[in-house]
């Protein structure tokens, strides 16, 4: 099965939108890209899965 | 203090009207002359309302000649151009939408509307609201009032220099991952951030429905807190507004040493500006002089939460921006590029992010447990010029919201307040964070640390 480096999946997703970009934006956003796939490769490593999604209040009472 | 009214306070305003040594048509007329000449300098405003100001301060003057005083009223007002006014344009900053006339008011125009404050324009701003420099290339440069070749800090650029530069008595701010208090501290003035769904976001643009809030930029804690009593309050045309009643007063008697004061040891004071944490430091040992109960903390969590605010913001931003990518050529390369980083986001992802989220919140929440404020800076990082910070990824434009971001993610109040100068004159901001919706608790705070101290009340030379 082919393997598909970072870059070329960052292209296809600019593809799949009709966006084109000159080389040094397609650079610019392909390190932005980078930086938030990373980001995302250490929210995942953690449990938090008795969580609900974007809570703010809770009830505190029994928490020492 | 001089006789002009750029840089008097609400009150202040208020009583000039009240003994009427100035009506409010001449105090507006006053702030348009120096718009005019100010503006072409610093470009605060993006449009400036000369006409209906006109007819809104002879509104006014009839309302305070029949008694009806208000705690706004005839107080001259800048609005970033998120912000819904009735028949005029929300740009965002934005090409995209440079045609683009609201049909209606935001909750927040109405509220001044029925104050009958003067609206005297829309700011300035980063394009979309994202970005963290105030630089935007589809609008006149937006400089600090303290240094015309440095940036004034984003998103509300406009907003915070057209207090900073006294072109209005208090401006109107969004911050997501620190859009009013970044720029507030730059340019040496105030700016708060409530709790997250206190004020109504009910006609202003969104960039990420998890992290936005609308807050006051001023001259001082005691303004925002004034601004926060009209402001604030459920809406039920806002999904995201809560529905609680917040209460916001002055306290007389401030009990100091009943208010813990945490000073985080680890993450905020990591590879900082030498002169910002000298300031903040002393700024701690002052709150300690005052009779606070000042303590070192760590909170070993907290690292994470740059990543978890942009974990959720930027799918959400994307998802908002999924209308506009068609015109794509229309965006700024810096807002682009920035935006492009969140493509491809998985439900999961985002999922993970927003459960993440919702840890971290715990995880604060139980700290704040044994602490009413945070006491931390606003940036890491020096003021860097404009020339130095057209690319997306400056270490500046990475960095400058690495405290703020923080405070989006659980919905804290917080609040910048200058705490002094740099070594080349620059103001540093000192940022208090509370518990959530304890936000007058906050801002009472600020206002000793104001009562106290000078810094709010330096000036630019402009």
């Amino acid at each position: 099965m082919t393997e598909f480096s970072s870059e070329d999946i960052f292209k296809s997703l600019l593809d799949s939108k009709n966006i084109n970009l000159s080389k040094e934006d397609f650079d610019q956003s392909y390190l932005s890209y980078k930086n938030f796939r990373k980001n995302y490769k250490e929210i995942l490593d953690d449990d938090f899965n008795h969580f609900e999604p974007r809570q703010r209040i809770f009830d505190l009472s029994d928490e020492q | 203090m001089s006789n002009n009214p750029f840089y008097k306070s609400i009150e202040e305003i208020r009583n000039i009207y009240e003994t009427k040594q100035a009506s409010v048509s001449e105090i507006s007329n006053t702030f348009i002359k120096r718009i005019k000449i100010l503006n072409p300098k610093i470009n605060a405003y993006l449009e400036v309302f000369d006409k209906e100001s006109i007819t809104d301060s002879k509104k006014a003057d009839e309302y305070i000649k029949n008694g009806n005083q208000n705690i706004l009223t005839g107080i001259i007002i800048g609005l970033k151009d998120l912000v819904d006014v009735k028949g005029k344009i929300t740009s965002a900053g934005s090409k995209i939408l440079e045609k683009n006339i609201a049909k209606s008011n935001s909750k927040i125009t109405e509220d001044f509307n029925q104050q009958n404050s003067v609206i005297i324009g829309k700011t300035n701003l980063v394009e979309f609201a994202f970005g963290t420099l105030g630089i935007n290339t589809n609008t006149p440069t937006c400089r600090n009032p303290w240094d015309l070749e440095r940036v004034p800090g984003g998103s509300s650029s406009g907003s915070a220099v057209a207090v900073s530069a006294g072109l209005c008595t208090f401006a109107i701010g969004t911050d997501t991952g620190g859009s009013v208090r970044m720029p507030a501290s730059l340019c040496g003035i105030t700016g708060f951030k409530p709790s997250y769904g206190i004020v109504s976001r009910r006609g202003v643009l969104d960039l990420s429905w998890s992290m936005d809030h609308v807050g006051p930029m001023a001259r001082s804690a005691e303004d925002c807190l004034e601004v926060m009593k009209v402001i604030s309050g459920f809406d039920i045309s806002d999904k995201y507004s809560q529905n609680i009643t917040s209460n916001f007063s002055k306290i007389d008697n401030h009990k100091r040493e009943e208010i813990s004061i945490a000073v985080p040891k680890n993450y905020f004071f990591d590879d900082i500006d030498p002169d910002i944490k000298k300031t903040i430091l002393s700024a701690a040992n002052k709150f300690d002089d005052l009779g606070y109960r000042v303590e070192e903390i760590e909170i070993p969590f907290v690292e994470e939460g740059r990543n978890i605010n942009v974990g959720v913001l930027l799918p959400e931003a994307i998802s908002i921006h999924k209308q506009y990518l068609y015109n794509h050529d229309k965006y700024t390369r810096t807002v682009l590029n920035r935006l492009l980083g969140g493509l491809g986001v998985t439900a999961d992802e985002y999922l993970a992010a927003s459960r993440k989220m919702s840890k971290f919140n715990f995880e604060m929440s139980k700290l704040m447990k044994k602490h009413n404020i945070l006491l931390t800076p606003t940036v890491p990082v020096k003021t860097p010029k404009i020339k130095d910070s057209e690319s997306p990824n400056t270490p500046e434009a990475n960095l400058m919201g690495k405290f703020t971001g923080v405070f989006n993610l659980t919905g804290q109040p917080s609040i910048s307040v200058p705490a002094g100068l740099s070594k080349d004159k620059m103001p540093i901001g000192l940022m208090l964070s509370g518990r959530m919706l304890e936000d007058n608790d906050v801002l009472n705070v600020a206002i000793d640390w104001q009562k106290e101290t000078e810094f709010h009340k330096l000036l630019p030379d402009i």
